[in-house]
């Protein structure tokens, strides 16, 4: 028995999944828009090494190096959170495309969730929105739906491949209208 | 013969003393830390959707884990210092 099947035997599975329901896509944004964030992480480890090339001298001595140290270290546990706190939103931010339904999942903090989902044969329009040189180059944009209600619209955001993303619903809302037509027939 | 309240003075000024200080926001920031790693562990491993947020969550424990060895190695350190 492997003891650390729990972490890869859950592929796709997520709450609310219906028994017949059949995952097509699994969208998070690109990793591209992370970079960022990241970047200023990455940035902020070299502040305790500033600190000691600025003040090093005053800090010898004053005899305070190993509070220093002490002061450091806590201040990289922090980064480490703020990695992943970081990584947490941006995993837990997903678009799950099925052969039923839309779920987009959104964290916006530890105690902010918000779960909408868009049944597929309410879809009426896809478009796609590629703005700017990074997204154009990187190859990532918008996917909006519009459905049948006037003012709905669901919106992917920065999603990798949105010209797939869109074939690929498209795909599928032609064969559930097919199936929904010849029922009616 | 005991005096509580002189008891209760000296605890105070141990307290207030730089040892009783760096104790205390020491064990506060630790309490902090593995609070909100607390919710980081819980959100990637109950909302989570695939194999991903599982294995970053055990790289974020083991990390969180091993800076707290450390931090409580230098902080054991600058006690003794002091």
């Amino acid at each position: 028995m492997d003891l650390f099947s729990f972490i890869t035997k859950t592929s796709y599975t997520f709450e609310g999944k219906k028994d017949d329901e059949t995952v097509l896509l699994f969208l998070h944004r690109h990793w591209f828009t992370l970079v960022g964030r990241i970047t200023y992480i990455f940035l902020g480890g070299f502040i305790p090494l500033a600190v000691l090339v600025v003040f090093g001298p005053m800090i010898l001595s004053n005899n305070l190096l190993s509070l220093f140290i002490l002061i450091s270290s806590c201040y990289y546990m922090a980064l480490w959170f703020f990695l992943f706190y970081t990584l947490t939103m941006y995993t837990l931010e997903t678009w799950i495309v099925t052969d039923k339904r839309i779920i987009n999942s959104r964290q916006c903090g530890f105690f902010d969730r918000r779960i909408s989902e868009l049944s597929l044969h309410n879809i009426q329009d896809i478009s796609v929105r590629i703005e700017g040189a990074i997204p154009t180059m990187m190859g990532y944009g918008d996917l909006e739906v519009q459905t049948a209600a006037a003012e709905l619209r669901f919106m992917c955001r920065e999603i990798p491949n949105p010209q797939d993303v869109k074939d690929e619903i498209t795909k599928h809302v032609t064969i559930i209208r097919e199936v929904h037509e010849r029922r009616q027939n | 013969m005991n005096n509580p309240t002189l008891d209760l003075l000296s605890q105070a000024s141990t307290f207030t003393s730089g040892t009783g200080v760096v104790t205390f926001v020491f064990t506060l920031a630790m309490l902090i830390y593995w609070t909100g790693a607390f919710f980081i562990l819980y959100h990637l491993i109950r909302f989570g959707v695939s194999g991903q947020p599982k294995k970053l969550a055990i790289i974020f424990l083991g990390g969180s884990i091993l800076l707290s060895l450390i931090t409580t190695l230098f902080y054991v350190q600058a006690v003794l210092a002091a």
